[in-house]
């Protein structure tokens, strides 16, 4: 009895501890917002998440004084309401040097296996990032040969001296480029995804949580005769996804059939080949998650689908001809194009019930929760 | 111009002589002797010499009104000088802003705050040097770190090649309104079996150059650094950017032509890039 209540004394005592430290920043577990039974994305051992470096990953992401220029912050392209990607072919870098690929969306990119367009090796998002950050083909956020210029705003402002220390509190100077990226990766984690009219109907059994029309594209969308599902399969809708339950990640880039130019054209971007050499990696690409894709056009590595409709007459094509210009040649008879890129005819009614039910990945919550947007203004 | 600014400091080091000293006090004093005679001659051969390696952009790279070098860096390692005798002697890198014990930046972007010199010591003295062989490369070892964690000459944010996750070894960046161009040499081809560790096996092409310089003293006399072999190269490419991705190797061949690498294998054909034109004596 008396050993129970000492016990029970010491849990309280811990628990006012941990709440006071708390308090004054620190360590505090990230709490997942995930439905129940779904598997918590991997997080990098050295870079734990906690509620205190994704709020300093919050500012950071929205802040312009993260590019050298002070003109772009990572938001600037990856725009919360268009599912943290743009409405823009291709992106614009921070001195006005064009990106070659479309801005990808930022949702569930938790869980995904492999970051960018077509890098098999780019595994988690404090590696990605250091290409948007300190690239210069293009140049992007430009802080290559600024380092100290962008650490010195930091450190001059009195919020983010406050927040390196809460997020970093085992650390006598914790201002530095490897905490931001560590703070911002955080922030990107927290950026989930589950709250779509399909997930209703998918995970919480709620029939009504999609229309007819709906539910008939979503069939149409799983069938062996559209084959959609092969590459955007599982809960996020893409083969790349890994978290704590999954050995080892699958890794497939595929080719699509979206070009197939000649070899000798040395301007074209050719997906993974250009970083593996293999020449079956030509012109293979990821298929990205298709949640919130309805808000996410224009559409492929190099955003030339304007809209959902063109993405949909492209698979039914079985690939794309494209008759002048660099990208000169016929997709559809690539070599190494997809298996189950073949081709499909749709009725109009059928084409309707597809762009139905990718309306129905659309998660309004996700496009506006608050907690994702910039953080308001401190009290200074 | 040569900077000689290492003055031959032959001062022997002798430092070694007191530990041996103490060890040979620990025996018989008939060992005592010998000691003696090992000291001193430990001491005349380790005379040691501290060493400065020049690089010089050459005259026939001065760029015309129109164009200027936004940017010219390079890494350096394994630097090792040349005797008449046939010798070779390494140059051990001292530690400053731009080198560490292995590996030093050389920066003739133009800025005042460059680097054109390597420092370090011999471990042998000597008058003379008749030749060099250095590396233009980062150690494999070191190349694949997280670079925000990496201490000089590797904390440099110009030099981070992260889609390659590695660094540039070379980067030259002409700004032409005619016809600029960018070259950028590093590793490709690196995977590495998961997010949280290097590469375990050599990259696909190294892309390291080994140059190999003859007849001058490179102690007393600057290596000469041409660019135009690159920008004729590059003037002719389409596009005008050689920087690591395969699909643009058709129009790199010209470019790693002036490196002396083959640009299908990314190697030194026969170990040295004896071909290499960019790197030449004065």
């Amino acid at each position: 009895m008396q050993r129970q209540r000492l016990h029970m004394f010491l849990v309280l005592f811990a628990t006012i501890a941990a709440v006071l430290a708390g308090c004054s920043g620190g360590d505090t577990p990230y709490v997942w917002n995930l439905p129940q039974g779904f598997p918590q994305p991997r997080v990098p051992p050295d870079n734990p998440l906690t509620v205190e470096k994704v709020a300093l990953g919050r500012r950071l992401f929205h802040d312009t004084n993260l590019s050298a220029n002070r003109t772009q912050a990572c938001a600037s392209c990856h725009q919360q309401a268009h599912a943290f990607a743009e409405p823009a072919m291709t992106a614009t870098g921070s001195t006005g040097q064009h990106h070659r690929r479309n801005t990808m969306a930022l949702v569930n990119v938790a869980y995904a296996s492999t970051l960018t367009w077509a890098h098999p090796g780019l595994t988690t998002l404090e590696q990605q990032m250091l290409i948007p950050m300190f690239g210069d083909q293009p140049v992007e956020m430009g802080i290559g040969g600024h380092e100290a210029e962008v650490l010195a705003r930091l450190r001059a402002d009195a919020e983010y001296r406050r927040l390196f220390a809460r997020a970093f509190p085992h650390e006598r100077d914790p201002i530095s480029l490897q905490n931001t990226v560590r703070a911002i990766a955080s922030f990107v984690r927290t950026l989930i995804s589950f709250g779509s009219p399909f997930d209703r109907y998918a995970y919480h059994g709620d029939d009504s949580a999609l229309t007819a029309a709906q539910v008939r594209g979503l069939n149409l969308f799983m069938s062996e005769r559209l084959e959609c599902s092969h590459c955007h399969s599982g809960f996020n809708f893409s083969q790349f996804v890994t978290h704590e339950s999954t050995v080892a990640a699958e890794k497939p880039f595929h080719v699509t059939g979206l070009q197939y130019p000649a070899d000798s054209v040395a301007a074209i971007d050719r997906g993974v080949f250009d970083v593996t050499a293999d020449p079956h990696d030509r012109d293979r690409f990821k298929a990205p998650t298709l949640r919130n894709i309805e808000r996410s056009a224009p559409y492929m590595h190099d955003g030339s689908l304007a809209t959902l409709n063109d993405v949909i007459d492209f698979y039914a094509a079985g690939g794309r001809n494209v008759e002048s210009g660099d990208l000169r040649g016929d997709g559809r008879l690539h070599p190494d194009k997809s298996p189950f890129i073949r081709g499909f005819t749709l009725t109009a009614e059928e084409k309707s019930d597809l762009l139905a039910f990718l309306a129905s990945l659309t998660d309004e919550q996700f496009l506006t929760n608050p907690d994702f947007g910039p953080a308001p203004a401190t009290r200074e | 111009m040569a900077r000689n600014a290492a003055p031959a400091t032959r001062a022997p080091n002798c430092r070694g002589t007191l530990a041996f000293l103490t060890v040979g006090s620990i025996f018989a004093c008939t060992c005592a002797s010998i000691a003696v005679v090992a000291v001193l001659s430990g001491c005349k051969g380790s005379s040691r010499q501290a060493a400065v390696v020049q690089f010089a952009l050459s005259a026939r790279s001065a760029t015309d009104a129109d164009t200027h070098i936004e940017h010219l860096s390079f890494y350096v390692h394994d630097v090792v000088l040349h005797t008449a005798d046939g010798g070779d002697v390494p140059l051990t890198f001292d530690h400053t802003d731009w080198q560490d014990g292995r590996v030093a930046l050389i920066d003739m972007s133009g800025a005042a705050a460059g680097n054109d010199t390597v420092r370090g010591t011999l471990s042998q003295a000597h008058a003379a040097f008749t030749g060099v062989r250095f590396l233009v490369g980062v150690p494999f070892d070191l190349n694949h770190g997280d670079p925000l964690a990496a201490g000089a000459p590797l904390n440099r944010g110009e030099m981070f090649w992260a889609w390659q996750s590695g660094y540039k070894f070379l980067r030259v960046d002409l700004s032409d309104p005619r016809a600029p161009w960018s070259f950028h040499l590093g590793s490709t081809g690196c995977s590495s079996g998961s997010a949280i560790r290097p590469p375990t096996s050599p990259c696909a092409q190294p892309n390291v150059v080994t140059v190999e310089l003859s007849g001058f003293d490179p102690t007393q006399h600057p290596i000469q650094v041409h660019i135009e072999p690159l920008t004729a190269a590059m003037r002719d490419s389409n596009p005008r950017a050689c920087t690591g991705s395969y699909a643009t190797d058709p129009a790199c061949a010209a470019g790693y032509a002036a490196t002396g690498l083959d640009v299908r294998t990314g190697q030194c054909p026969g170990g040295i890039c004896s071909d290499q034109r960019l790197f030449g004596r004065p």
